[in-house]
């Protein structure tokens, strides 16, 4: 099991454990990039209402499918026209990555905390314990994510809640690979040792000893789970089962404009494209750490 | 620019299905191809209930009657005439010199062997509602059945006329056993190709994939669907609409249906291709908890019904939306379905009133689940309408296997429903549906029930009609449910083909002929 | 070695067997079989019929315990909308995927070993860069946004290939493109460290102090090791692809499992579902058990961690 775990984590698993070293993450280019991005991305997603005058889910009926200003027959009133309700499409924009990041925000904290337990668990432990937790994670990389997360969704049904434990709880296999191996390094550390020397609780060694120096690694996954799973959810809302209506994330929006492609191609290329700045955004952010916490690392 | 990418297109797929051996459809050819999305198993309509396959049925097969989908009016088809002996016996006198198929002779034994085996409770047949009123079926003489219905069945008629086939006799013993989860075996009936007696022979069969149906030179003189005209006609499952649209303007396929209204005025503009818009029997409906099946629910309240019904643009929905085809419902039937009347209270859409109405019954600020599962842009539109006039409710868009348990168990609140009829163009199939206590009951008004149960057992039409307007009146006048519109459907086929455009959300192939 | 292949086999087989059941019970628990299958506006005795016609009033285990022995014995049961048995409709649909799965690995190997080889050469330069920004631009595209892209630049625009269906071989280019991308950044990756790892080894410092040919050395002794974990890696990316195939299945109307899959999933064919989903994950499970025997051949230091 032990190379299925090295295959799929390679890239992951050279760091060496550290602390970040945040004076050369604030010289990394790759890091200012990203998290400019990433930053106007949070920014127009909270002060979403001072930024346009419409209500993104306000309907129009006789307006529906407006061309955006550059075409002739668009006008200033709706920047990048209207969708197939009517609904002001620039308004719907800046609200739609609302809701992706309230999904992957809170399907990493499902799956950190379930990975990482996990991970540390085998790592620390080891023997048994990571036989058995290698077994759960095999079990958990046999199963095809999108296809178990249809069935899912479309026998148990689709609201938020359900959908961020669904996919909270596909994605944790990273989490417990990483720290599983940081784990292992750690514990053979000095420090460690000493801390078991003179008799802490496992509990403080697990929290205060080990936890920080993998928090690295830790923040790299992370990232690259942050982008699944939005990845994820607009993969399900592409095919009718992501979030419900009034919510609407940049995934449902291409999914609701999929019929258009001939025609208004646009309306799947403006919340494309912010779908894919903010992925891309996320992992040059993700890239940042992992470069400065483990230069040797980075390929 | 729009006319301009629909040529790029067309080329473009006509290069791209050059060498990549698609049948050849046309009138050269005497070959007619149409395809829908829809991924079809044996076309036995008993056993697999999708609109395609009762295409394919009304062209392969015969039933005992005929309904004119011009005049509606009852014809005969296997049976030359019938009567009602007693209220719950109907006699058929079969026609004679009609042969299968394979040959053989059709007489009673089929038609009692057919119905018999379809109306047991175990058959596993999919619209019960169909073959449901049937007791059993005798054999008179060898052109002469009896019907025995359980109780008086006035849409008998209808329910005899195209959607009940008849196969020969001893049709379903060569039914496969098929392994059950209990470890035993079960037969898998609906596995059986059909066979019949109808204006085109079922000459193949490519699970999922196509259809194909050749003329039957020696179909009976004198029915009333008439001789068949074209040569051979295939059915292609052609899941991507954008594909259907290419291969209809490269000339593969001549008949496809669905088309979305911003594409249809596009595609319209085309020369070689047809664009027509028709009405369907699919009504578009909110089921609100009149009764409180939920618990105690501000639905309860006649205001807050009304005020939904007045929240709502129903015409907007019907024109801007649904499109071509499409019409406002204003009570809970099809116009075209028997006792259907459309002279009943109405809300116009006014969201000021829906505002006061609400403000009047104290629930400014309602917050609602509601329950969809069908074409989320119209339910969206609805929801948004609610939302403009205060409502706030909570979509909850659920596949059909998961919304249907809800319903059944009375947890849904408001619900976005749509409702076929099954076809059947009798108030008993819609009206009666959804207001004598069913489990899809949500008004559960004893009085409503009652005159709809009388009207579903009387034999005399005006009588019936009467009762059924007088139901519906109520049921709008209660706002037991907001009646929103009726799907329209839009057709496009090549210029050559001669379409008979009907009202019934149906292609009848078989009355079909090339310009 | 053949302790360690008996081993690796039976851990392969306990996984299978628990990844069954989980199969099973997602679609036995997460809804009502019988419900779904009756359809729409179905009376509530309807649905009583068949789940006893299907069986779905016996307890579950007792059902899966009768899949399980039919599935062993060849029978992987019956569709209920098309009619036809599970192991007949899948066999019409394997070929599909298992087409798609290979084009588009070659292609995400096409593109990655070279990009890491060419990446491991020149560290840390404009090369570099570009390798590694081609390849993560795989991982910020949403594989079914870049096959919509595909589908309007070559199909729609430039009218090269067609984008729907699998008629023909040009039918697989673009969903094997749209597919493969997504594989190429771990790819990549590993082929770049690898190679660097190999290119530092003394062996290769030797055989270049020796003079050998720039492009032997790299072929001879670097690509030679680097390659070991990409063929591990590739087994596994096929894997995902084959669980990862329903979207871009979807989007081009191939009729792959994918494709199946999500029919099937819409109008409940519940047999069918919980075949596809047994199916794929053993098709993972075997390439992943095959991997690590291949990793273990080709370098015996794994075989003592």
């Amino acid at each position: 099991m032990a190379s299925i775990a090295s295959a799929t984590a390679a890239p992951v698993l050279a760091l060496s454990p550290g602390r970040v070293a945040l004076g050369r993450t604030l010289r990394h280019g790759g890091f200012w990039v990203g998290g400019g991005i990433l930053l106007v991305i949070l920014v127009a997603a909270i002060l979403a209402p001072l930024l346009t005058a419409h209500d993104p889910t306000w309907q129009d009926l006789g307006k529906r499918l407006v061309p955006p200003v550059w075409d002739a027959r668009g006008s200033w009133e709706h920047p990048l026209g209207t969708d197939q309700l009517g609904r002001d499409y620039l308004a719907r924009l800046i609200y739609g990555g609302r809701i992706s990041l309230l999904i992957g925000f809170a399907t990493v904290l499902i799956s950190g905390a379930i990975g990482t337990a996990l991970g540390i668990a085998a790592g620390y432990w080891g023997g048994r314990v990571d036989l058995l937790i290698n077994f759960v994670l095999t079990i958990r990389l046999t199963l095809p994510v999108v296809l178990v997360a249809l069935v899912v969704v479309a026998l148990a049904g689709n609201s938020l809640t359900i959908l961020m434990l669904v996919i909270g709880l596909l994605l944790w296999d990273r989490f417990a690979i990483v720290t599983r191996s940081a784990t292992q390094q750690i514990a053979s550390r000095e420090f460690i040792v000493a801390a078991q020397a003179i008799g802490s609780s496992t509990g403080r060694i697990l929290f205060k000893e080990i936890l920080p120096n993998i928090t690295g690694p830790l923040i790299v996954v992370a990232s690259v789970e942050l982008a699944h799973a939005i990845l994820l959810e607009a993969a399900l809302s592409f095919l009718g089962l992501g979030v419900q209506p009034p919510l609407f994330t940049w995934g449902l929006m291409i999914a609701e404009a999929k019929n258009q492609l001939f025609f208004r191609p646009w309306l799947i290329a403006v919340p494309g494209a912010a779908l894919v700045a903010l992925i891309f955004a996320i992992n040059l952010v993700g890239d940042a750490v992992r470069d400065v916490t483990a230069p040797e690392g980075r390929a | 620019m729009i006319g301009k990418t629909i040529r790029h297109l067309a080329i473009g797929a006509a290069a791209l299905l050059a060498g990549s051996g698609a049948a050849l459809a046309g009138k050269a050819n005497d070959t007619f191809v149409w395809a829908t999305g829809t991924e079809i198993g044996p076309p036995d309509l008993y056993y697999g209930n999708q609109r395609e396959v009762l295409i394919i049925s009304y062209a392969q097969c015969d039933s005992l009657l005929h309904r004119d989908p011009v005049s509606n009016e009852y014809k005969p088809l296997l049976a030359e005439s019938w009567t009602w002996t007693s209220p719950t016996t109907l006699e058929l006198v079969l026609r004679k010199g009609v042969k299968f198929h394979d040959g053989r002779e059709f007489g009673a034994q089929d038609v009692a062997d057919t119905l018999n085996h379809v109306s047991r409770p175990d058959s596993g047949m999919q619209i019960r509602v169909i073959i449901d009123w049937i007791k059993n079926v005798e054999v008179v003489a060898p052109d002469k059945v009896r019907i025995h219905a359980k109780a008086a069945t006035p849409a008998a008629l209808e329910f005899l006329s195209g959607t009940t086939p008849i196969y020969p006799r001893g049709h379903y013993e060569s039914a496969p056993s098929v392994p059950a989860p209990d470890g035993k075996t079960r037969r898998d009936w609906g596995a059986v190709k059909p066979m019949c007696t109808g204006p085109y022979i079922l000459k193949d069969h490519k699970p999922g994939q196509s259809v194909t149906l050749v003329k039957n030179p020696s179909y009976f003189a004198g029915s009333p669907k008439g001789k068949p005209q074209i040569g051979t006609i295939v059915y292609r499952t052609i899941k991507d609409a954008d594909t259907q649209v290419a291969e209809l303007l490269t000339g593969g396929v001549d008949w496809i249906w669905g088309v979305p209204p911003e594409n249809a005025k596009q595609l319209g503009a085309m020369p070689n291709v047809v664009v027509q818009s028709a009405a369907t029997m699919r009504m578009s409906f909110l089921s609100l908890d009149a009764a409180g099946r939920t618990g105690d629910t501000p639905l309860k309240d006649l205001r807050v019904r009304r005020a939904i019904f007045h929240a709502i643009d129903r015409e907007a929905i019907a024109k801007n939306l649904v499109g071509e085809g499409a019409a406002v419902q204003k009570s809970l039937c099809v116009p075209v379905q028997f006792g259907c009347t459309t002279d009943v209270p109405d809300y116009p859409y006014d969201p000021a009133k829906a505002k006061a109405l609400l403000k009047e019954a104290g629930h400014s600020n309602l917050s609602i689940p509601f329950y969809a599962y069908r074409d989320r842009p119209y339910s969206e539109a609805v929801l948004n309408y609610l939302r403009q006039a205060g409502i706030k409710p909570e979509l909850k868009f659920l596949q059909w296997q998961a919304l249907r348990p809800l319903i059944i168990e009375g947890k849904t609140e408001m619900a976005h429903l749509t409702f076929g009829s099954n076809g059947i163009l009798d108030a008993s199939a819609s009206t009666s549906y959804y207001f004598r206590h069913s489990v899809d009951d949500y008004a559960r008004d004893p009085e409503v029930r009652d005159w709809l149960a009388e009207a579903d057992t009387s034999t005399d039409p005006e009588k019936r009609k009467a009762l059924y307007a007088k139901a519906l009146k109520k049921i709008n006048e209660q706002a037991y449910a907001v009646p929103l519109f009726i799907y329209g459907r839009t057709y496009a086929y090549s210029k050559d083909f001669d379409f008979p455009l009907t009202q019934d959300e149906m292609a009848h192939f078989y009355m079909a002929r090339w310009k | 070695m053949l302790r360690f292949i008996v081993q690796r086999l039976l851990v392969t087989a306990l996984v299978i067997a628990v990844t069954s059941m989980v199969a099973f019970s997602l679609v036995h628990l997460t809804g009502d079989p019988a419900a779904a299958m009756a359809g729409e506006n179905a009376a509530p005795e309807d649905v009583e019929a068949i789940r006893r016609t299907y069986g779905f009033d016996r307890p579950i285990w007792e059902q899966y315990l009768t899949w399980v022995g039919r599935f062993l014995a060849g029978d992987f049961g019956r569709s209920h909308y098309l009619k036809l048995g599970v192991g007949e409709v899948l066999a019409e649909h394997m070929p599909v995927t298992a087409t798609l799965g290979v084009l588009a690995l070659a292609f995400a190997l096409g593109l990655s070993i070279p990009l890491g080889v060419a990446a491991a050469l020149r560290p840390n330069t404009i090369v570099d860069r570009v390798a590694l920004w081609i390849a993560v631009a795989g991982q910020a595209l949403p594989s079914f946004l870049f096959a919509l892209g595909l589908i309007y630049v070559f199909g729609v625009l430039l009218r090269w290939l067609p984008v729907s269906g699998d008629a023909t071989w040009q039918h697989f280019i673009l969903p094997s493109v749209a597919l493969g991308y997504y594989a190429t950044p771990a790819i990549m990756r590993l082929t770049r460290s690898g190679m660097m790892e190999a290119l530092q080894s003394d062996h290769v410092r030797t055989a270049r102090a020796f003079g050998l040919s720039r492009w032997r050395v790299v072929v001879r002794h670097g690509l030679r090791h680097a390659i070991i974990p990409v063929v591990s890696l590739a087994a596994v990316q096929l894997g995902f692809m084959l669980g990862g195939s329903i979207v871009i299945e979807t989007v081009f109307s191939l009729k792959g499992l994918g494709y199946l899959a999500w029919q099937s999933i819409q109008r409940a064919d519940i047999e069918v579902i919980q075949a596809i989903l047994l199916v794929i994950a053993a098709t993972y499970a075997v390439l992943t058990l095959l991997a690590d025997i291949l990793n273990a051949a080709l370098d015996p230091r794994i075989r003592i961690g």
